[in-house]
């Protein structure tokens, strides 16, 4: 039985043009289904403007969704309201992009950490010496050297180490962590990747991992979701989909990614030209077709492609399979 | 022939309320015209400091700046940037021969001007050039970085995040500079636009025999473009190697292990991270700066001399190791 099952999500904001104008809507997710079973983590890749960080919100309830449904440990939480919530909220937590902004700068990172256990009334004793052990779990050591601290006194790497233990001191079941390390230099990206593959494997954390840089995703996951313009389009294991992706956004994504070499500067890379279009007006049929060099005319711009099992465990939404 | 710019011992100090920053300390490097350089580093080893040094755009709160940025090229001979005065680095080489893509200066575009007199004004103002004149170098230089004319009459809202860096990029390569300093050009795109950004660099280089200077954090980014790569620690440039011998053999412990701290999609390999901190650049470390941070440290001599630049097999390196 998985922990998280999520079938054609479909979030939609309204906008309007004008007072009697007629409503449209900027499908920033629409039909996206996937489960997790424990202690699974799911890498949600997309460039900006592909609907992945409003999934990872929606999955977690901080917004309504429009449509389908959110099952978390067999009940229905789609359209449970806010009152009703209390549990999930206790079994979920986030970590955010910018730890630059998302900590409160007139806190001490012992306030921070201990604000969502006295949410949860432990009491002080116990708080304290999780507040610690919490900083030992993420190598803020010595813990008394930062617990007095406020954020604008640590670095970019401690800050997001402090999101982290926030996320996780209280033990969350499922966990969505969006962008976590694009903030960060790329030579400490690494290291906190794997602190959060620790933590997570230690603790048997489900996660979701929201990204747009598949080469950091490969130290954290167990599982792919391609997205772009608001749509899945591609979906499997892992290594699976690294090794044969087959949806040609996914192969240019894999193609658009430098490997430190220096032979890189001699060739010009195969991508396509273009940005993601406009969530309120995308193209008809498949919303890729325009970038795509293997559109087949007649049918990719008219036909919107069914979402396939191409392989075993793995897949795909386009023509080409 | 001269190299096209040599950099001697140059430095650069400003002041704050915490004491003097020795943000540029010591660096000399040398690059040929048509080369491409990619100055790597973490957040706060000084290199967007260096590259605002080379284009002579100091704090006001500078407090030291010396040494010698020998610029060469046939119209002016070999000058010295350092000894010419601002009105003079206006006129004779700032866009014209030395010019800069600065970090997220897509955002920097004006919002409420129509690109095309964003594009001119410098042209127009400063170098009193005719309206017509000047919108022609725009329309060119927007086509030579894949943007049709349309885009001079348009706002910087109604265009995309990678239309917008190109815009900043024709911009850079409007006076047709000899050299131009990127500034992380891509650290706010996405990955197939970076690409797309990263293939125009390399086109616009073979097609005007442009010299760059890179600056980026990201090795890998670097290795698109670098002729040779500059690592920078703490205000000093501790290794300066051709690419194709940096990337197969790097020798100072710095830079292996910024190697091994990059995350890579295709090749398999145990991660490593570097631990420890970039150091103040206020009370930096004595002796070699990386000491603290080094595995291989040798005890009573890293921490107390500065080790000097030495040639190791093609790679100039400041360690005591070789």
């Amino acid at each position: 039985m998985p922990l998280l099952e999520v079938k054609e999500l479909r979030t939609w904001f309204p906008v309007k043009k004008g007072l009697f104008g007629p409503t449209r809507y900027v499908k920033a997710v629409d039909g996206v289904s996937f489960t997790l079973e424990r202690g699974e983590v799911l890498a949600v890749i997309g460039e900006s403007g592909s609907g992945k960080t409003t999934l990872g919100r929606t999955v977690l309830r901080l917004i309504k969704p429009t449509g389908g449904k959110i099952i978390f440990e067999e009940k229905d939480i789609t359209n449970t309201p806010e009152s009703q919530l209390r549990w999930y909220r206790f079994s979920t937590a986030m970590v955010f992009q910018d730890p630059f902004s998302s900590l409160n700068p007139y806190h001490t990172v012992q306030y921070i950490l201990e604000e969502p256990l006295i949410l949860r009334g432990v009491p002080p004793e116990e708080r304290h010496e999780l507040v610690v052990k919490a900083l030992e779990e993420v190598r803020l050591t010595p813990p008394e050297d930062f617990l007095k601290k406020y954020p604008h006194m640590l670095s970019g790497g401690q800050r997001q180490r402090i999101g982290i233990a926030r996320a996780l001191i209280t033990r969350p079941k499922f966990v969505v962590a969006d962008e976590p390390v694009s903030m960060l230099d790329v030579s400490i990206r690494a290291e906190m990747l794997s602190l959060m593959r620790s933590l997570q494997e230690k603790y048997g954390i489900t996660m979701i991992y929201i990204t747009h840089d598949i080469a950091t995703a490969k130290y954290l996951s167990d599982k792919i979701l391609v997205m772009y313009a608001g749509k899945m389009v591609e979906y499997g294991p892992f290594r699976d989909v690294i090794k044969e992706p087959l949806h040609p956004y996914t192969q240019a994504l894999i193609e658009a990614l430098p490997d430190p070499d220096p032979t890189n500067r001699f060739r010009i890379r195969k991508v396509p030209p273009g940005e993601p279009p406009s969530l309120i007006n995308p193209p008809p049929g498949c919303r890729f077709h325009p970038r795509c060099p293997y559109a087949i005319k007649g049918k990719c711009e008219k036909e919107e492609p069914p979402f396939i099992e191409a392989k075993k465990n793995h897949f795909v939404a386009c023509w080409l399979h | 022939m001269p190299p096209l710019l040599e950099l001697r011992n140059v430095k650069m100090y400003y002041n704050t309320t915490r004491g003097t920053v020795k943000a540029v300390d010591g660096i000399s490097f040398k690059l040929e015209k048509g080369e491409a350089m990619a100055l790597v580093g973490e957040s706060g080893s000084g290199k967007s400091s260096l590259a605002f040094t080379i284009i002579r755009l100091l704090p006001r709160n500078v407090a030291e700046s010396s040494g010698e940025i020998l610029f060469y090229d046939e119209e002016l001979g070999v000058v010295d940037l350092m000894k010419m005065s601002e009105s003079e680095i206006r006129r004779k080489i700032r866009w014209k021969k030395i010019s800069m893509v600065f970090q997220a200066s897509m955002n920097a575009l004006n919002p409420i001007l129509r690109i095309q007199d964003q594009m001119i004004e410098p042209l127009v103002l400063h170098l009193g050039m005719s309206k017509e004149s000047a919108v022609k170098i725009a329309e060119e230089a927007l086509r030579s970085v894949g943007l049709s004319r349309d885009v001079l009459s348009r706002y910087p809202f109604e265009l995309s995040g990678g239309m917008k860096q190109r815009v900043v990029i024709a911009m850079a390569i409007m006076m047709r500079p000899r050299l131009v300093i990127l500034d992380e050009p891509t650290s706010a795109l996405d990955v197939i636009t970076q690409a797309n950004i990263m293939n125009l660099l390399k086109e616009l280089k073979a097609k005007f025999d442009l010299s760059y200077i890179l600056i980026t954090h990201d090795i890998a980014l670097a290795s698109e473009i670098a002729d040779k790569i500059g690592v920078m620690y703490a205000g000093k440039l501790v290794e300066i190697a051709p690419a194709d011998l940096f990337f197969r053999m790097p020798k100072h412990p710095y830079s292996q292990k910024l190697l091994a701290a990059m995350p890579t999609l295709r090749e398999d390999k145990k991660i490593e991270h570097i631990p420890g901190d970039v150091p103040s650049l206020i009370n930096p470390p004595p002796g070699c700066r990386f000491h603290p941070r080094c595995p291989y440290a040798i005890k009573g001599k890293c921490e107390k001399e500065e080790p000097a630049v030495k040639d190791v097999e093609g790679s100039l390196v400041a360690c005591w190791l070789y």
